[in-house]
């Protein structure tokens, strides 16, 4: 009897194969939430509106579903960082789909080596854009002019096409602001998230727990190394004094690709297992959206 | 200190929202009482103009019962020394005032007592109502009066 005897895998090998296992994990954590909760982040943001409409009419606030969503995803956010953008959310699970379509498309069709991207200035510019699409929102809902503009939010068309409806008439302006973003998607990680979603915005401004962050020993990086940055969806290079930090969807996309292992966080510190700590907080957000009402099916 | 400032900064952000939102919640919920007890006072005129409305509609039946026409009517008797004139008020076919016009045979004293027999003829509706003793004469003379005023009203 012959015994093939498995050569034991090199330590770059071994990276790359973790590497994989985590982006698949990653997705399939997304696709679970795409199915299962594809409604929390409007609900979430319906707690934003509901406030500001109530304020606008001067009523007294009340702690109804929408608010309650609210204060579920920030409390949660504060708690573990933006672990719900990062792998909750459906409509950033989207714009990861897109992108990684886009990839695919650019790599086996275009024979292109390198996804194209937008460049990083009018990234960084961008993304302040989000924080004027939540002024413009909370200020028309104050104003009391919310409630007379349907039809143009892209969130409500792609709402109900998750719900597999198509999306009622007079949502044209909805529609075209929609296929406009899965465009962006293509072109850019995380298009929508970063630059467009008042949602995102919310989440920016939160006090993340300082030890819920991502931190990286900067002391201890290869001079001029930036893998992580190259990595990473929103451009972060994880420096706690910068004020974009807060733009950090918690996807550890950086975790696995720095070389020598910098980026740590408390959970992550804990063991070995990089699944652990992630599934953990899946079936914690699970547990809440459930209590929330957020799943689709209990 | 520093390493955390960008925390400290939304915390404090955060903090402060929160503040403004209870102070707002604060003030609606005193504005809110103030609607409510605004709206029960409406609430209440509103109930006591119906009260009035059914009032009118049932003095309104009431008047095609007693038969007694709106108006105000003079009535004439004989007192104690003289012709007693009153005047009686219908409204809402109901008897509601009644005056004396003139009253010049009559000794203040019974007068005075005869006259607590008008609230008694209100209440009644009619002239027909108990005597008060010691001043027969005069209240036979009111009562005679209002009689014949009512009976114009009648007509």
């Amino acid at each position: 009897m012959q015994t093939t005897e498995k050569k034991p895998l090199t330590a770059a090998q071994k990276k790359q194969r973790t590497l994989k296992h985590r982006a698949w994990l990653r997705a399939a954590v997304q696709l679970m939430f795409f199915i299962a909760m594809p409604g929390a982040f409007v609900a979430g943001f319906n707690g934003v509106k509901q406030l500001f409409l109530r304020i606008g009419h001067g009523e007294v606030l009340q702690l109804d579903s929408f608010t309650l969503s609210l204060l579920g995803l920030c409390g949660f956010t504060i708690l573990f960082g933006r672990f719900f953008c990062g792998y909750v959310c459906a409509f950033g699970s989207l714009g990861d789909g897109v992108w990684w379509l886009s990839g695919l498309v650019q790599k086996k069709l275009l024979h292109r080596k390198k996804q194209f991207q937008l460049p990083e200035k009018a990234v960084r510019r961008g993304q302040k854009v989000k924080f004027v699409v939540l002024a413009v929102i909370v200020g028309l809902c104050t104003a009391g002019v919310y409630s007379r503009l349907t039809g143009w939010s892209p969130w409500e068309v792609f709402s109900r096409l998750t719900a597999l409806r198509t999306p009622p008439a007079g949502f044209g302006l909805g529609i075209a602001l929609f296929v406009l973003i899965l465009i962006g998607m293509a072109v850019q990680p995380r298009f929508f998230c970063q630059f467009l979603c008042p949602m995102g915005a919310v989440f920016a401004l939160l006090p993340v727990l300082p030890f819920a962050q991502l931190h990286r020993d900067g002391e201890n990086c290869i001079p001029g190394c930036s893998a992580c940055a190259h990595r990473c969806p929103v451009d972060l290079k994880l420096d706690e004094q910068s004020l974009r930090s807060g733009e950090c969807i918690a996807c550890e996309a950086c975790v696995g690709t720095c070389p020598k292992g910098n980026i740590s966080r408390w959970d992550l510190a804990l063991g070995k297992n990089f699944w652990l700590p992630m599934l953990a907080k899946a079936v914690l957000f699970f547990i809440m959206g459930v209590c929330l009402g957020f799943c689709r099916f209990f | 200190m520093k390493k955390h400032w960008n925390f400290i900064v939304r915390a404090v952000n955060l903090l402060l929202i929160l503040a403004v939102l209870w102070q707002y919640q604060q003030v609606a919920l005193v504005r809110a009482d103030a609607v409510t007890a605004r709206q029960k006072e409406i609430d209440e005129a509103n109930a006591w103009n119906t009260s009035v409305l059914q009032a009118q509609q049932a003095a309104e039946e009431a008047e095609a019962e007693s038969g007694l026409k709106d108006g105000t009517y003079e009535g004439t008797a004989l007192g104690f020394g003289d012709d007693i004139t009153v005047q009686i008020t219908i409204s809402g076919g109901q008897m509601t005032d009644i005056t004396v016009l003139k009253h010049d045979g009559e000794d203040k004293p019974y007068y005075t007592q005869a006259l607590t027999m008008l609230d008694k003829m209100l209440t009644a509706q009619t002239g027909d109502v108990d005597l008060v003793s010691g001043a027969t004469l005069t209240c036979e003379g009111l009562r005679d009066a209002v009689q014949d005023a009512l009976g114009k009203a009648a007509a």
